[in-house]
């Protein structure tokens, strides 16, 4: 017990002898600077050294001051951000992607010619039709409805059969009014096509889907 | 000797106090004994310290700025490369895509087929005057077998056959894109110029064209070109009722 005691009182004095010296330490480095700085020349050098090396110092953080202002970040992100939206624009446009909106939906039920449906096609685009799929396929400019060897129809070489099912994206209404004006193709189809039922309707949401390949250029280079 | 040691602890303590005595009495004595130190407020020797200290403060400062920019710059530049990268990659594809729509120039070869109203007059009266012109179906069917020929681009006089093409009479001319277009219709098309020219005379395209070639004097020529330049589309598109799925 009485060893313990003496332990433990040891332990704090020595602990107390360490603080004090470390103490002393500290002010003596104090008394060095304070002894330069007070011997005249060496204060001065010591002085002119620092000043300098914080002109130095403060040119360094002006310089990357400007190149962080230089970099504009915020004004590339605008950029980017206006080249994505016209980016998902044209694929749209393209038919790169698939799309969803308002439209109609034309069913020509009956034996359609491979040029009828193409002028139907051509009385879409006409209409304002901004994107199409015909029975589940989307049309894009170079789409082409061909008849195949064997007499029947394809859609980009896809073959299909009536009932056609057009799927039109655009403002219902004036869809709707363009093609069922009077003397207009769907007039002409149903007046005078026998076995050929024509029907337009008004759609809060449709789909078209994206095609299979968009603008693959062989020949043609873009003119720059 | 331990034994020894741990009975007298007040010989050990007392070591210990007088060595820390000594410290103490250095510690106290120390600035006031040696002579340069210690000044007076306004002593110039107290200023040069005084200075010196500041200008070390500031150069730390200084240097934690700048420390602390860095960092800032090195994520920038990571983040503007990311963002070159991106803008490249982005302008490939906006490139690609304005292609694909019609929106730039094209160069290549192809065919020019030309197209045109009958010159003949003297017809049978009994014909129907509308065969002597050229329509907007022939047109579309001409436009139609030139896309089956594989080709890559079309105008139809300076008009870029897009999406949103459409073909149509108005009286006597046809518009097209919205702009009215009259004879002679000049259709260019880029593409394998053998091909394109030879599906356009495949007999069993453009059936109705060829009637009227024959019956009615319509003007109906294709010829192979080794290079054309096609307008870019300058009409405008509409998405307004897109929205992507």
């Amino acid at each position: 017990m009485n060893t313990r005691a003496s332990q433990i009182s040891t332990t704090l004095v020595t602990f107390l002898l360490g603080f004090l010296v470390m103490a002393q330490f500290t002010t003596q480095q104090r008394m060095d600077l304070k002894r330069a700085a007070a011997s005249g020349a060496d204060g001065a050098l010591l002085i002119s050294d620092l000043v300098e090396g914080n002109v130095r110092l403060r040119q360094e953080v002006a310089e990357l001051g400007a190149q962080m202002t230089s970099y504009g970040s915020a004004t590339n992100q605008a950029r980017l951000q206006a080249m994505m939206d016209e980016l998902e624009r044209l694929k749209m446009l393209n038919g790169a992607v698939e799309v969803a909106g308002p439209g109609v939906q034309v069913t020509l039920d009956g034996p359609a010619t491979v040029l009828d449906l193409h002028d139907l096609l051509n009385e879409l685009r006409n209409a304002g039709a901004e994107a199409l799929a015909l029975n589940g396929q989307r049309i894009v400019a170079s789409s082409v409805i061909a008849p195949t060897a064997d007499g029947r129809t394809a859609v980009d070489g896809v073959v299909t059969h009536y009932p056609y099912l057009f799927v039109a994206i655009g403002d219902p209404a004036t869809l709707e009014t363009a093609l069922l004006r009077p003397g207009g193709l769907l007039a002409v189809f149903s007046n005078s096509r026998e076995g050929l039922r024509v029907n337009v309707q008004k759609r809060d949401h449709v789909i078209v889907p994206a095609h299979a390949l968009v603008g693959m250029f062989q020949y043609a280079v873009p003119v720059k | 000797m331990r034994q020894q040691l741990a009975r007298r602890p007040n010989l050990t303590l007392a070591l210990i106090a007088m060595v820390i005595g000594l410290v103490l009495a250095w510690q106290l004595k120390g600035p006031r004994a040696s002579p340069p130190v210690g000044y007076a407020p306004g002593d110039p020797r107290d200023r040069s310290v005084r200075t010196i200290e500041q200008l070390e403060a500031e150069q730390a400062a200084l240097k934690a700025e700048i420390a602390r920019l860095r960092a800032d710059l090195e994520d920038y530049q990571a983040q503007a490369a990311a963002e070159t990268d991106r803008l490249q990659r982005l302008n490939a594809e906006l490139d690609a895509q304005r292609a694909a729509a019609g929106l730039t120039p094209m160069r290549g070869p192809g065919v020019a087929v030309t197209l045109d109203d009958s010159n003949v007059w003297n017809i049978p009266a009994s014909s129907d005057p509308n065969a002597l012109l050229i329509h907007d179906y022939d047109l579309r069917d001409v436009v139609n077998v030139l896309w089956l020929a594989g080709a890559e681009a079309i105008a139809v006089n300076d008009e870029r056959v897009v999406g949103n093409t459409s073909a149509y009479c108005v009286g006597s001319t046809v518009m097209v894109n919205t702009t009215r277009l009259s004879p002679p219709y000049i259709v260019r098309a880029i593409g394998e110029p053998a091909s394109l020219a030879e599906t356009l005379r495949n007999p069993s395209h453009l059936i109705a064209l060829r009637q009227k070639v024959e019956r009615y004097g319509i003007k109906f020529q294709v010829a192979q070109v080794p290079k054309l330049t096609l307008p870019a589309y300058t009409g405008g598109f509409s998405v307004r009722h897109c929205s992507l799925n």
